[in-house]
This record gives structure tokens, sequence and C-alpha cells, in this order.
């Protein structure tokens, strides 16, 4: 954990000083996790790729947001994401994008599931608090920093979100049914 | 049941904690935070609750699949670099400087390419008058040539903002309308599907023509910007369909100098104003008429029907040209056209105004307002 905040603070620095390699190489590291990350948030493959270009414009523009002591550079990079994705939001209602169709396979494709049917069926802002946790694995001291919350805020909150997505995924599969237990 | 045998199982004290209570802290759990002791110790004892942290688990996994699925192994080489890269070429005069460039610069490539294409657009004299760059997405600029008409109608189309999904043109060829419209109906990697319809109407039916446009079939067409689509209209003609992605809404389409040509007027977005009160805006609606004889028609339900013509007209009052806005008096009362954009090199244009409005057979007012243009010299006696 020390080391990693040391390697962020490192590239940040080289950053600071407009040092392409530095950015280039914090871009490929990021940018298609981002954009996943995105995708799940706008709902818009299209809309994803422009919030992610405007998000690292805007890292290489002012990079003097960025403060170590909060945080790893990577929850700071998902956080100023979120913000945009957020905006993005904001410019479209009650619009919404042209439906997209992707076939077949490969990076990019999706695949129907279970899983991605069910969480499609979640609220943007508990999509994106899964997705953090489960596929980004940001902490919740992270996450507390990405949304601005407290950090007990960020445990109920998981723990709503799952409930939900549990309950949806267990409707979604057929003859199978969530155990509950019972009170006393 | 299975909580109940979770208290009898705990031995050394009573366990008093629900499910419902216990549910967060299976989530803490699951995430490698530490808990509860009572919290454990129900957990431990407790089939349901364990069941739920299996769940978990198996959500967890499922969705790092689909994300492995999602997010490539690789990002293609500056992916967002080579689109800019791609726009910027197109402009074609700094092809050579570009290329160059691009082998020794020392800033990242996506940033110069954004940094690029911002100088190109400033230097280019398109970008005061066309672009204020918006981030709704892509944008298909769609050229529809019109059956007997040298200059294509513009139609620029988005595939995330609503309001810029559809468009259309109305013309008059002998004593019928002809409309036609074009909608976005999805896109797919550089490929869309276009829904088309189109209607025709007697000349004094004008005002029904968006609700008979509404009620016709829609034809949905595969299209690629890099194959010109023909979309046979009967009795009006074959529509050619061109188009090209752009990385922003233009703001001015069509317009390529902020200064009108001879013979041109341009009218954008209007306002028609009457003693300093809006009484229609046509908002999102513009017409460039530029050929001798060419006017702006106005249809302003209340207001009645307007002519603009830089030529003289019987029965037309003079109005004076500022820049973007027309000023005349007409039955008394006076009036001011505001535009988007700089109308006209003349200083005088003619307007004859009608009290009459275009109405359906039945006498009844048109809904909402329309614009259009068409030739003095050609048009039928019920126009003119």
């Amino acid at each position: 954990m020390a080391d990693d905040l040391e390697t962020d603070l490192e590239t940040w620095q080289r950053i600071l000083k407009r040092d392409p390699e530095a950015f280039d190489g914090f871009y490929r590291e990021h940018a298609a996790r981002l954009t996943a990350f995105l995708r799940q948030v706008t709902g818009s493959r299209q809309a994803a790729e422009d919030v992610a270009q405007e998000t690292f414009t805007q890292m290489w523009t002012r990079p003097n947001g960025y403060q170590p002591e909060r945080g790893a550079l990577k929850a700071y990079l998902f956080g100023a994401a979120r913000r945009r994705a957020a905006d993005w939001w904001r410019r479209q209602r009650p619009t919404e994008p042209v439906e997209e169709k992707t076939q077949g396979q490969g990076p990019g494709a999706e695949l129907p599931s279970l899983m991605s049917n069910a969480l499609q069926q979640l609220s943007k802002d508990q999509r994106m608090l899964l997705w953090l946790r489960e596929v980004e694995g940001q902490s919740y001291a992270e996450l507390a920093e990405i949304l601005g919350v407290p950090v007990g805020t960020v445990r109920s909150r998981l723990f709503a979100a799952r409930e939900a997505l549990r309950e949806v995924w267990h409707a979604e599969r057929p003859g199978v049914l969530p155990e509950k237990g019972k009170s006393a | 049941m299975a909580c109940r045998a979770a208290r009898r199982a705990a031995g050394e004290r009573k366990e008093r904690m629900r499910c419902d209570e216990a549910a967060e802290f299976v989530s803490a759990l699951y995430d490698g935070e530490t808990v509860t002791r009572e919290a454990a110790a129900h957990i431990g004892a407790c089939a349901a609750c364990q069941a739920r942290l299996r769940d978990y688990i198996e959500m967890g996994v499922e969705l790092r699949r689909i994300a492995s699925l999602e997010i490539p192994d690789e990002i293609p080489d500056n992916v967002a670099a080579q689109t800019w890269a791609t726009k910027a070429v197109r402009q074609g005069a700094v092809q050579t400087w570009w290329r160059k460039g691009w082998e020794t610069m020392r800033i990242p490539r996506f940033a110069f390419a954004a940094m690029v294409a911002g100088i190109l657009v400033l230097a280019s004299g398109l970008a005061l008058t066309r672009v204020r760059a918006r981030s709704e997405g892509s944008v298909l600029l769609l050229r529809l040539a019109m059956p007997g008409s040298d200059q294509p109608v513009q139609c620029p189309l988005s595939t995330v903002d609503k309001r810029w999904q559809s468009c259309g043109e109305s013309q008059v060829k002998g004593d019928r309308w002809y409309s036609f419209d074009v909608r976005l109906l999805s896109s797919n990697n550089g490929r869309v599907r276009l829904g088309t319809r189109a209607a025709s109407l007697p000349l004094n039916e004008g005002n029904k023509l968006s609700s008979a446009l509404e009620q016709q079939t829609q034809h949905v067409y595969e299209f690629s910007p890099e194959e010109p689509l023909n979309v046979d209209v009967e009795n009006f003609g074959s529509i050619q369909i061109t188009g090209e992605w752009m990385d922003h809404m233009p703001q001015l389409v069509g317009v390529q100098e902020v200064d009108p040509g001879p013979n041109e007027m341009r009218v954008v977005a209007p306002l028609l104003i009457r003693d300093k009160q809006v009484v229609a805006d046509f908002q999102g609606a513009s017409a460039f008429p530029d050929k001798p004889g060419m006017v702006v028609m106005l249809n302003a339900p209340g207001e009645g029907k307007f002519l603009f013509s830089l030529t003289r007209m019987p029965d037309a009052v003079e109005g004076k040209v500022n820049l973007n806005r027309i000023t005349f008096a007409s039955n008394g009362q006076h009036y001011t056209l505001l535009s988007g954009a700089p109308i006209t090199r003349a200083q005088q244009v003619w307007i004859r105004h009608d009290a009459w409005l275009v109405s359906d057979s039945k006498g009844n007012a048109p809904q909402g307002f329309i614009m259009s243009v068409y030739n003095m010299n050609n048009a039928p006696a019920g126009l003119k």
C-alpha cells in the first residue's frame, strides 16, 4: 500500500512536470478500465469514451487537483470521472441515448448474461458503486473519497446495492430462490 | 428455524441478533472488514446468513467475469488520438505539418491531437461561425440531395441527444407539397439504421404535412457514410443521402462564412418581435435563400404570413436591415425579425405581410410554426 502511494506520488510529480511518458503510461494503465466503468454509469459506449477523454484531458491540463494524502491516484481519477459523468447525466435528462447494439465477441462486445441484465435493473448509482468495489477493488476509504460521503455511508450503500442486485439476480434465475433467514 | 438453531448452538451466551440485523455485517465481512462479536457468532451459526455470503461471492465473481469481457487486454494505440488525428487530417491544409509533428512530438499524443484540433478550428474561417463544441457524442451529418435542387439539405443527427435525432425537408413541386424526414434509429460501429418517411399533399393543405408524415410507413435503411443511399419518393424523385461523422453538433449548418454572399439571405432560428414582445420563436429552423427571386416565408399563427425578399414585391413594405435584424412596420405595428446570424449584405429587404393564415379545409389555424424557402418566380398562386 505504501509502495503504491509512493508510485502514485512519483507518477503525479512527473505529470506535474509535464512528462509525456508518465502521462502516457498513466493513460494506458487506466483508460480501458475507466471507460468500462463509465459505460456502466452512462449506459452509452460513446458517452463513456467521451467522458473518459474529457477526464484525461482535465488531468493533463489541470493536474494540481490530486492530493496524495487523500488517497490513491486511481481513486482520484475515478472520482473525477464520476463527477464528469454526473455532469453528462445532467445535460442528458430527460433524453435517452440512442439504442446501441453490439454483436459478437471481442473487446467491447457485450455478452448477454443474467448478471448483465440484473445489473442494468439497478440505479446508476448502485451500478457505479458495485463496479467500483467489485471490479476496481476500491476500498471503503477510496469509495468515500470518490463519492464524497462518510465511510459508514459507503458500507450501508454497498449493502443496499448488493441486496438489490441479489434480489434481481435471483428473480432472473429460474428455479433458484434466495434463502431468507427468520427473526427470533 | 435456521436462526433458532443458531441460537441453540451458540452455547456460551444467548444469541439475540436477527438475520436482518446481521445482513449488513455479512456484506462487511465479504468486503474484508471485521465485525462485532455478536454478528460474527450469528453468521457463523446461521445457514441463511452463510447463504447470503455465498451469493455475494458468486455475484462478485460474475461481475468481474463480465467486466473482464468489457475491458480489452490492451487499449488500441492511442485510440482517442487517432480519432482526433483523423478529423484533423480531413482539414487538409496542414496535413504535411501534422504528420511531421506526429513523429517528433514530446507530449502525449492524444493531448497533442486535442491541441492541434483546437488550433485548426481557430485558424480556419469556419470556427467563429460554425463551431462551439458540445460533448453530446458522435454526430452524423447527413446531406440530402433533393431532386431538382443543387443545394443539399444538411441534417445533423446525434447518437446521444434525442433532440437532434431527426430532420426533414418540405418542398413544393407543381401543385403539391412534398415532405420527407429521416430519423436516426440506432448506431453500431459507424453504421446506422435510418428511418425515412415521405408524404405529399395538395398545396392548400400544407398545414397538415406534419401529421400526414407521421402517419406514413417508416422505411428502415442500413447506412454508412462511405456508401451513398438513394431513397425513391413516389412522384417526387430520388433523394440521395450521404454523410460524415463529426465530433460535435454544428451550431450553424450549411454556413461557411459569417458574411452573407451576394443575393443571399440567412434567417437563422429567428424571433419575430412585435412592439417589443416575442410573438413567434422559430427555434432550430433556418432558411438560406441564395438565388434571385427566392424568399423566406414565415407563417406565424396569430400574426400571419410574412414574405421576406431582397427584391421589391407587390404590396410589400420596406424593412431596414441592421446586421442580424430587420425592422419594419405593418398594419400600424412595429416588427423586428431577429436572426441568429447576419442576414444580408443589403441594407433593406421587402416584406409582404398577409393576415391570411395557412389553414385547413375546416378553417382551423395550423399547429406550430413553419418556415419555407421557395422561388417566387415559380411559386403557385396560392403562395405568392
